[in-house]
Order: structure tokens, then sequence, then C-alpha cells
């Protein structure tokens, strides 16, 4: 029961604005250093249970519970959770303009660890990391994600991943929307990530090819905010070839 | 005595009170303040009695009746050469109702960079400084002010200049601290593709107030104004931004544009805004945006899941949107200046 | 300009037809304490309105004109007769009692046949007093009170009218405020109980047909919890080379999630002030929805305001205003968040063609109390040709930082490209930048019943005939 990392049980959340529960009822658990992977039908609730578990205040959870790390962490808010270890791989990656990607990645792993870091020895890392994801060197000193292009974004986000080393990360639609070539830097950065940090992964994804050199635990299938199936890796295979017919009723 | 001051040219409900502003208890303005310089090779520096340059300000008549009053000298400084090295004008205000007269003219197909740095000596007092310009054709001049006063001082900052044919003007301002700040600037774009370039930043605190007044008065064909404010307020500050383009029959092919973006930081603040754009002319566009608020939620999201803490991201944005209009600053220098100033 | 012509006499026969009414009882032109007193005594005031008039026109006399709006130097009130009643007037609900003439001037304007196929009751003001007054049975049946002002004043209602007239918009609040009060006649009353839905919209029509006269309806409405009701106001008048007033006053009173939507086609003739003032106050969770096209006048003053009183209240302030020669047309809208969570949107836009003036002038003040409340506002002005004038001055006052504020503005001419591509498939010019404009007006003609839609882009192709070449 030790390496259990996060525990959901029956989480239901709605759209705070409309009061519409999109969630009915999420079980869920995850070990340390495994790597699930959520699949499901468009609308499902797939990216809403991500954000839910990361404390987005556009969804307000009306029951169950989310324990990570042992913790209750339903009423935490975000950055205390973010500090806890875990990370989310934002779908749409939010810009911010006048805030540089290094300055930011700095401002952050100072405010998890509580240290100032020093200028070069974050600066040396940072280009290291920036190399195994393909980036120029000079986005470190653009504006959060303004201006950048999708796979740019992405592979920000892979890029803070791996500077933040959370114990646990959800990846929302990483491999979305990318080229062939994009989707192999996003894979090796979380190749990397397993490899270097070892933490647990939730993956939430369309299809397979973001999923080729990882090994996969656990497969769950998300349709209507309830996960309707729980398998092993071979799940993935089988959902591709004949959808998510037989899932739905 | 009240003065009033920073009045808009199309006027509005007067229970809105954003009309003009009326300050109270001004002080007369006696004898000049300090001021510490060295010409750069290029420019020519001479003392008038008066101004030279005939032009509307944007804080008004009134505003230049108090400082005539002072009859200080006119410090004007004059180039004819494109000129790289910034002429950097040191103001230390002794707070005792002083005042500063000056003048820039850039001749024809030159260019010169003014920085004027303004600091005070005490924590309280007055100061006022009127800056007329005047750009000739093809010309171009760059003016920086920072503002980095005592906490109870109260400033004036008055401008107004005139354009010849594809003169530009370039205005940054910095307002960092400082009690109650008047600013306004005039700029008759009168010749053809004449161009206005103005970047506003400020923070205020404490029960700090800033009242501008912009007006950018097109009538050359093709000119072109941008006019940019960004700010942060805190505590029970407030701020009042009045910018005008008024496009006027005959200045055909003008673009005009207005952007303000407002940072809320606390629930006592005040923000006013009244953006005007005036069109007598049917070949222009014109275009106003203004962002009021506190942090976009989305984004609040996505830093909080960073784990940064909300005050800490406020922190960052505050200091972002300053620098990203300082990062404009093509001078080195000067952008680290503006740096420390932020740490402090 | 032939055709320019031409089109003018369109124009004329769509309003403006008159008769001269010789046995009308009028007052004398101007102002005086006498005159007030005279009219409040042929209107049977009871004692506290006629109290009420006389300390609206002390107000008069000490309030200023406006020193930013618009000019309205050619308006003496010296010349203005405040009230004209048509001889031996009775109110009816039937249109064969109304006076044969009048009755004529109803039917071309459509209103009789309107009643008939789209609305659920209809109210209708010749000069200064009620002629016609009707509402559908069923909707009567569903409690709904539809009267002119002066009855509920004298009936059952006659504590709510004093409870609520001139509330919301007292007459110290502007000069023309102040004159209402003094001289107010006619308008229409409306009450929707609690829950009750009204389908169908109700309509109130003024027309003004007396030479130098002032027209001065006051329109009070309550719709009470949950309720909802559409409500319709329209006005013409022929035109004069005298100067004619318009200064009505309407005061909405939205309930506790209740909605009210009020739109307006205003077509004044070009000799008229039109110095109208409107406001809501809206409740917890109520809504007001203003619907606005100015096309007439030759100076306007309209702001309709919203005061967003109650917790999650809202405004949408939907608006066109169409300036053409001789008119200077100043509208645009005020709304004042005083409660928490409160919303407002604004759209406007306004069009300047043959000399015209339009200025959009609008005031968004969020209150310190009014947290989590947002505003959003886009304002568009097109210039048509290069002899007219379209001014923006819009003015926000933010209290609170936990307010989300955004506000857009534009100005610009038709797109040659637009015109090109448009006449590329074999439009005229004329036709192509007659159907920009109507695209660029679509914000309110979208919002309108069909039959509106439809008066509003006549309106808008007549406008629009003639204004090239």
């Amino acid at each position: 029961m030790s390496d259990k990392l996060l525990e959901v049980k029956g989480l239901t959340a709605c759209v705070d604005e409309e009061e519409k529960e999109i969630l009915h009822g999420v079980d869920l658990t995850i070990n340390a250093g495994e790597t699930h992977v959520i699949m499901g039908p468009n609308g499902a609730g797939k990216s809403t249970l991500g954000s839910t578990l990361m404390g987005d205040p556009r969804y307000k959870i009306t029951g169950g519970s989310i324990e990570f790390q042992g913790e209750d962490i339903t009423k935490l808010s975000t950055d205390k959770i973010a500090k806890m270890g875990m990370f989310l791989s934002f779908q749409n990656p939010i810009e911010v303009p006048g805030i540089t990607l290094a300055n930011f990645i700095k401002t952050a792993i100072e405010n998890k660890t509580g240290e100032r870091l020093r200028f070069w020895d974050f600066k040396k890392q940072l280009s290291e990391t920036m190399k195994i994801l393909n980036m120029d060197e000079s986005y470190a000193d653009r504006d959060l994600n303004v201006g950048f292009s999708g796979g740019e974004k992405k592979k920000a986000e892979i890029l803070q991943l791996l500077m933040l080393k959370p114990s646990f990360a959800i990846l929302d639609e990483t491999d979305s929307g990318l080229d062939v070539d994009a989707v192999r830097t996003v894979s090796q950065g979380i190749e990397e990530y397993k490899k270097t940090v070892g933490g647990a992964l939730m993956i939430i994804t369309h299809s397979t090819r973001i999923l080729e050199a990882l090994d996969v635990d656990a497969t769950h299938v998300l349709v209507d905010g309830k996960i309707v199936a729980n398998g092993d890796a071979s799940y993935i295979d089988e959902i591709n070839e004949n959808g998510f017919e037989k899932f739905l009723k | 005595m009240d003065v009033k001051v920073n009045q808009i040219p199309a006027l509005t409900w007067n229970w809105l009170r954003m009309n003009e502003l009326t300050v109270k208890e001004v002080k007369a303005l006696q004898g000049e303040s300090s001021v510490s310089y060295s010409t750069p090779a290029g420019i020519v520096e001479k003392s008038n009695q008066d101004f030279t340059i005939d032009t509307k300000t944007g804080m008004g008549e009134n505003m230049e009746k108090l400082l005539k009053e002072s009859a200080v000298l006119v410090h004007s400084f004059e180039t004819s050469d494109k000129v790289q090295e910034v002429l950097k004008l040191d103001y230390k205000f002794d707070g005792n109702a002083t005042a500063n007269a000056v003048e820039l003219k850039v001749a024809d197909n030159a260019e010169m960079t003014v920085f004027m740095d303004f600091r005070s000596e005490e924590e309280a007092g007055d100061a006022a400084i009127e800056t007329r310009y005047e750009i000739g054709e093809n010309a171009h001049l760059t003016l920086i002010q920072v503002q980095y006063l005592g906490d109870k001082f109260r400033f004036y900052n008055n401008i107004g200049g005139e354009h010849a044919e594809n003169g530009k003007f370039t205005l940054i301002q910095l307002v960092l601290k400082g009690d109650q700040s008047y600013y306004g600037n005039y700029s008759g774009l009168h010749a053809k593709k004449s161009e206005l370039e103005t970047k506003i930043a400020y923070m205020l605190k404490d029960e700090n107030f800033l009242d501008m007044n912009y007006d950018a008065d097109h009538t050359g064909k093709k000119s072109l104004c941008d006019i940019q404010v960004s700010g942060v307020l805190r505590n029970q500050s407030r701020k009042l931004f009045r910018g005008t383009i008024d496009f006027h029959r005959g200045c055909a092919g003008a673009v005009g544009a207005e952007m303000e973006d407002v940072l809320l930081m606390d629930e006592s603040v005040r923000n006013q805004t009244i953006p005007i754009i005036l069109c007598d002319e049917e070949d222009v566009s014109g275009t106003h945006g203004a962002s009021i608020g506190r942090l976009d939620e989305g984004m609040m999201f996505y830093m909080q899941s960073r784990g940064i803490k909300e005050e800490a991201i406020y922190e960052m944005m505050a200091k972002a949107k300053i620098e990203a209009i300082a990062n404009q600053i093509p001078q080195e220098e000067i952008r680290e200046e503006v740096r420390q100033l932020l740490e402090k | 300009m032939k055709e320019k012509t031409r089109v003018e006499d369109i124009d004329r026969s769509l309003y403006d037809f008159r008769f001269e009414e010789k046995d009308a009882f009028k007052v004398e032109e101007g102002l005086t304490p006498d005159i007030v007193r005279q009219i409040s005594k042929e209107k049977n005031d009871p004692e506290w309105m006629t109290e009420f008039r006389l300390k609206s026109l002390e107000k008069y006399n000490e309030i200023p004109v406006p020193d930013w709006g618009p000019s309205i130097e050619g308006l003496d009130m010296n010349n203005i007769v405040t009230y004209v009643r048509p001889k031996d007037n009775k109110m009816v609900k039937d249109w064969e009692e109304v006076p044969t003439d009048i009755r004529d001037t109803f039917q071309k304007l459509g209103i009789p046949q309107a009643e008939r196929e789209s609305l659920a009751g209809v109210g209708a003001q010749f000069d200064s007093e009620l002629v016609y007054h009707n509402v559908k049975d069923e909707v009567a049946a569903q409690g709904v009170i539809y009267t002119d002002l002066e009855s509920a004043l004298h009936g059952e209602y006659a504590d709510m009218i004093k409870e609520h007239f001139m509330k919301l918009v007292p007459p110290t609040d502007h000069k023309f405020a102040a004159l209402h009060g003094a001289v107010w006649s006619g308008g229409s009353f409306v009450y929707v109980p609690p829950g009750v839905s009204v389908e169908i919209p109700l309509q109130s029509y003024f027309r003004l047909n007396a030479p130098g006269a002032g027209q001065f309806e006051h329109t009070l409405i309550i719709v009470d919890e949950g309720a909802y009701l559409h409500f319709i106001e329209g006005c013409s008048a022929p035109k004069y080379n005298v100067a004619n007033l318009h200064a009505g006053c309407v005061e909405l009173f939205v309930g506790k999630n209740a909605t009210l939507r009020y739109s307006t086609i205003e077509n004044w003739s070009k000799n008229m002030y039109n110095l109208n003032t409107k406001r809501a106050r809206v409740e917890e969770g109520g809504k007001v929805e203003w619907i606005s096209g100015s096309f007439g006048s030759h100076v306007s003053y309209l702001y309709p305001m919203s005061v967003l009183q109650g917790e999650g209240a809202r405004c949408e302030f939907t608006s066109v205003t169409f300036a053409g020669h001789g008119q200077n047309l100043d509208t645009g809208t005020k709304v004042v968040h005083n409660a928490p969570n409160t919303s407002s949107y604004i759209n406007t836009r306004s069009i300047s063609k043959d000399g015209g003036i339009s200025t959009f002038r609008s005031a968004v003040v969020v209150n310190k109390n009014a947290k989590g409340s947002k505003s959003a506002a886009s304002c568009e002005s097109l210039m048509v040709d290069n002899i007219s004038r379209s001014d923006t001055i819009p003015a926000m006052d933010i209290r609170t930082d936990d307010a989300d504020i955004g506000h857009e503005a534009k100005i610009g001419r038709i797109s040659d490209e637009t015109v090109f591509y448009l006449m590329s498939r074999g439009m005229s010019e004329e036709d192509a930048r007659a159907l920009i404009v109507r695209g660029f007006a679509d914000n309110v003609g979208k919002e309108l019943p069909l039959e509106y839609a439809v008066e509003m882009n006549n309106l808008i192709g007549l406008e629009m005939k003639g204004s090239i070449g």
C-alpha cells in the first residue's frame, strides 16, 4: 500500500457556472512510477478529470475524494497540489505576456524548493533540457507561450515537466495536433522523464503514437463521465481497431 | 489656489468628474530645480527667457500659465545631427515647488534621444516640468522619462509639440514612485506621415493618484499614433486616463490606436478611463481597446499548476507589466536602471 | 443628386403626412407657472401631482443647459406649446371611435394592422393625449395592466404610480427631466404580475402632429418577480420648419428574476429636438434588454441607463444610430453596477453620412460592492463619406479590483475591397454600399421582431439611396 500515489474515489464534478455534472463518479488508483492511459470518446470528461485533479477552479467537486500521497487534496489550491508533486501538461497552454519562459520556470522551481537558484546553474540545466527537446534556445527568452506554434507550446510543457520533476504528471492530449517529428520529440521528453525522474504518468490521448516507447501499466476507458472498463496495455490496440462501440452500452 | 488642468477636447457628463482635473491647493511655482547633465556632441544648448515653440500642451493653458509665472529660464536642446549618445537630464527636486522648462528641437533628418530621470531629495514636495518639442522632416525624437520620487511628492509633467512631415516622436514614460502625478501630452500631427508612439507604464500604491491627458491631434495625411498604457494599481491608489485620438478633416489615411491594460491588485483601488476617438474624416482607421481587471482565471490556474502562489503570481505580473514597457527602451543602461528601481 | 430628390419624396410619404387640427385645445406657447397649473387642471391631476409639477418647473429654471452635448440653441422654450389635446378627446378601446383624421394617421403608420397581427396590446398617443388604448383579453386575463398613465393615476393603481413616478429619474436629474416633471402628459403604464410571461409584445406609439409643440409622455413599466415582457415604443412626426420638442421619460422597474425587453425605433422628423430620458432598475437575477434604433430627429440626447441593483442583475444594450444630413445624434448608454456578480453587455453601431454627426457616449460605473461583475462593450462607427462626423466618448469608472472590464471601439469606413467584391458579383455600387450598411446595423435588426426589422432596413435603404455620385 505504501506505493499508492493517487486514489480517486467516486469523484463527481460539475462546471462551476452551469452546475452541469460532467464527472459522474470516477474511481481510479495509480501507484508510484506507473503509467496509466485514459481513453474515451470526445466529450467523455477526460480533460475535465485531469483539470479537476489539479484543482481547476472552473470545476466544482460535488462528491467523492482525491487522495494524493495519502493526503486529501479535494480542497487544496492548485499551487499547493503542484508543490506536492502533481503536474498537468495543458491541452491548450495559456499565453502569458510579459513573463519569459526561462523566468517562469525559474520562479516555479524556486517556489517549489523555497531556495533561490544560482542563475548559471539554472541556465545550464535549462539549455541542456531544451536540447533534448530540440527547442531553439531563443524560446527561453520569449514570453511564455506567446506566439508559440502548437508544437512549441507542447514542447514548452514537456520542458517544464523535465525541469520541475514532479512525482505525478498528467499529460492532456500532449500529442494531439502535432506532426510526426514533434510527436517523436515529445515522446523522447516523456521517456527522459521516466528515466530520470521515474514519476507516474496519467496520459490522456486519442492515439498510440506517444505510447509506443512506454510500458503502459493500465488502460482506463472513460465514457460519459465514468470509467466503464479497466484493462492492460493490450486494450489500447483493441480500441484502436474497434473504437469505443462496445463501451457505449 | 485651485487649478483646472487636463481637460479633454470633447466633454462628457459632469457627474462623472472626468472631464478635467481640479488640482487643489496648488503652490505658486518658484525657481528652478537642479538638473545635471552633460551635453553630447552634436547637441546645442541655449537658454531663453521664454518658449520659442508655439504649441498646445497636454495639461493645457492653466498649467502653462502657472509655469510661466515662475519665470524660470527655458533650456533648449537642439540638434541637426543624428546623435546616438543619449542626452541624460538628472533632475533632483528639492520639493520647494520648483519649475523646469525644456525645449527639444530636432531639425530635418536629425535624431535625438533624451532621458529625463526624475528623482527627489525629500519625501514630500512639489515639482513641475514643461517640455515642448519640435520635430523636423524625417526627424525622430525619443523622450524617455522615469519618475521615482518621494512617497509624498506631487509632480506636474506637461508635454506638447509639433511634427513636420514624417517627423516621429517616441515617448516612453514610467511612473514608478510618487504620490500625486499629473501627466499630459499634446502631439500636433499636422504634417504628412507624422507619427506619435507613446508607451506608458505605471505602478501605484497607497493613496497614489495618477491623472493623465493625452491628445493626438491629427490633421496630417497618413499621420499615425499609437498610445499604449499599462499599469498596476495597489492599495487605495487611483488613476484616471484620458486619451484622445482626434481625426480632423483632411487627415486621410491616418491611423490611430489606443490600448489600455490595467491590473487591479487590491479591493480599494479605483480605475477611471476615458478613451476618446473624434472623427471628422472618412478615410481613417481608429481603434481603442481596454482590458481592466484582475488576472485571467485560466492564466492564474496555469501558473498555479506550476506551484506558484497567487500573491507571487501577482507580484510577477505587476513587474512584468512595467518591464514589458521598459524593455522597449533601446538603451541597455536605462533598462538596467529601471530594473534596479523595480528591485528596490 | 436627381436620385436624392426622388428619394426624399418617398421618405415624406412614409411619415410626413399631417393635417391641421383647427379645433385642438392648446395651452399658450412658453413655460410659466400659470401654464403648468393650467395643464395640471386640464388633466385633473391629484394635488400631489400639481405640486410635483410646480416644483419641477422651479428645478427646470435652476438647472443649466448641458455644456457637453450637441447645441440646442435652435430650441426656444418660449416658442414651444407644451400641451396640445385633440378636440373633445377621449381615450377609446375601438379604432372605429377614434376621430377619422387621427385614425387615418395611425392607419397609414400601420398600427391597427400590427395590433391585429402581432401585438398583445396597443396604446396610441396623438400630441399630448392618448386616443386609443387596448389590450387583448387573454393578456388582461393574466392580470397584466396596460393603460394610459392618467387613468392609472386615478384608478386602483394610484398608489403604485405615486410610489414609482419619477423616482428613478428625479426631476433634479437634468434640465429636461425637470421640464418633463413639469409638463408631462400621456404615456403608458404597464404592470406584469409575478410569474406572468407576456408572449407577444405590447406597443405604444407616439405621434406628434402639431407644429411647434412638445411631447412629454411618461412610460412607467413594472415587471414583477419572474415575469417577462417585450415592450415596443414607436414614434414619428411630420416635418415642420419650426422646432418641435420631445422630452419623454421612461422608467422601468425589473423585478427579481424578471426580464424586460424594451425596443425602440425612433424616427422623429428632422426638426425635432429629442431630449429623452430612459432608465431601468434591475433587481436580483433580473435582466433588461434595450434594443434601440435612432434614425430621426434634428438633435438627440438619448442614453438609456441601467441600474443593476440586485445580485446577478444583467443588462444588454444593443443600438444603431444613423445620422444623416442636418442631424446631430448623441446617443449611448449608462450602466451602474451596484451589486455583486452583475453583468453588462453593450453593442453599438453608428453611421454618419451626408454631413450628419453621430456621437457614441457611454458611462460604465462599477461600484465597490459589485464584486465579480463583468462588463463588455463593443462600439463601431462607420463613416460613409468625408463630410460627416463620428465621435466616440466612452467613460469607465471601476471601483473594485474584482471586476472584469473589456472595451473595444473601432472607427472606419466602408472598405473599397468589399464594395469591389460585391460589385464583381454584379451589384451596383449603391446597392453594395446599402447592403454593407444594412449588415453593419444588423446587431439591432436581428433583435427586432420581423416587421420592425423590415421597417428599419427600409429606413436604411432610403437613407443610403443617393448617398453616392
